[in-house]
């Protein structure tokens, strides 16, 4: 289990600047084609940077893929498993930050 | 398994046993790395069979009992060398592995700030001693110094004491050194090598000097 979880930290590592320049660049994309940002729109953009992000490594990149098999792994259950932890910490984030902006603005009003 | 129509490998049959070290030879494009990594798992012909112990084994990395080493770089950029060591080296050898100098010196640097030989030292140590029980070597004295590969001839012979090493090099009296015998790769097929004598046979070499 540590070792999984260790080895999927591993490739989500790899992959952040990717995963951060796409899914900034599929936030401003859906920004111009549907005029606004709302919880849908951002969860499509990050689906759309992590899915890019992937794609592009695994052409740039793809010999590091041998890292992963010969510690045991395949290579589908380590994506799937950053996709996962991208899209709780993409979650987590947007709850946090929804929190934050709504307590904000509840002690403007008082 | 073919390439345009053109069969590479069609009458493989390879056996390795732990204890054991096999050399494979072959000319450039004769299907070494191919084969290689169909036993390993993550190349897919039409027809494979590889098993272990007679149990077939669907990916030979996904249980961790196959190693390989490939011939290109293959860690990850950007993670330092003891955190990509520890997914790797076997816990029982975590002591033999560190105590190597190569290790000593660059554990703490990631893959990118290397050369490429000490990289090349370290990914070899490292599926060296891996887990598996079976270590696959694709031109592991490529890219390496001349004092590097007599450093690493010992060092393979140590670890097939308890593992069955497969080993492909275009070096072939390193892999003669090392190899306790020698399969050639000739049109796609895997024939026994009894003696130099064979090698000019298959036109591996063009005469013994």
């Amino acid at each position: 289990m540590k070792r999984t979880a260790i080895l999927t930290i591993q490739y989500y590592r790899i992959l952040l600047v990717y995963n951060v320049t796409f899914t900034i660049v599929w936030i401003f994309l859906a920004l111009f084609g549907f005029g606004e940002l709302n919880a849908v729109v951002l969860f499509w953009a990050k689906i759309s940077g992590f899915i890019s992000a992937s794609v592009l490594q695994g052409y740039s990149a793809k010999e590091s893929y041998f890292y992963f098999r010969n510690a045991g792994y395949r290579m589908r259950r380590i994506v799937l498993q950053a996709f996962l932890m991208d899209i709780i910490s993409f979650v987590f984030a947007y709850l946090l930050i929804s929190l934050i902006i709504y307590v904000i603005a509840h002690f403007k009003s008082r | 398994m073919s390439f345009d129509d053109r069969k590479i490998l069609q009458d493989v049959a390879l056996r390795c046993s732990l204890g054991e070290i096999v050399g494979l030879l072959g000319r450039n494009g004769s299907g070494k790395s191919s084969l290689l990594k169909i036993i390993f798992g993550s190349l897919k012909p039409s027809y494979r069979y590889v098993s272990i112990d007679d149990i077939y084994i669907y990916n030979g990395y996904s249980n961790g009992s196959i190693a390989y080493l490939p011939q290109h770089n293959y860690l990850p950029h950007g993670i330092r060398i003891s955190s990509l060591a520890r997914m790797l080296v076997d816990v029982e050898f975590w002591d033999e592995f560190t105590s190597q100098p190569v290790y000593q010196k660059h554990n703490h640097k990631t893959a990118g700030e290397l050369s490429g030989g000490e990289l090349r030292m370290l990914e070899t140590l490292m599926i060296v001693y891996n887990r598996a029980d079976f270590i696959l070597l694709d031109e592991p004295f490529t890219h390496i110094s001349p004092a590097q590969t007599e450093f690493f001839k010992p060092v393979i012979k140590a670890c097939a004491k308890r593992k069955g090493i497969i080993v492909t090099d275009h070096q072939y009296y390193n892999v003669l050194d090392v190899a306790d015998r020698i399969i050639i790769l000739e049109n796609g097929c895997t024939k026994p090598v009894n003696g130099v004598d064979d090698l000019v046979t298959y036109r591996y070499l063009s005469g013994i000097g």
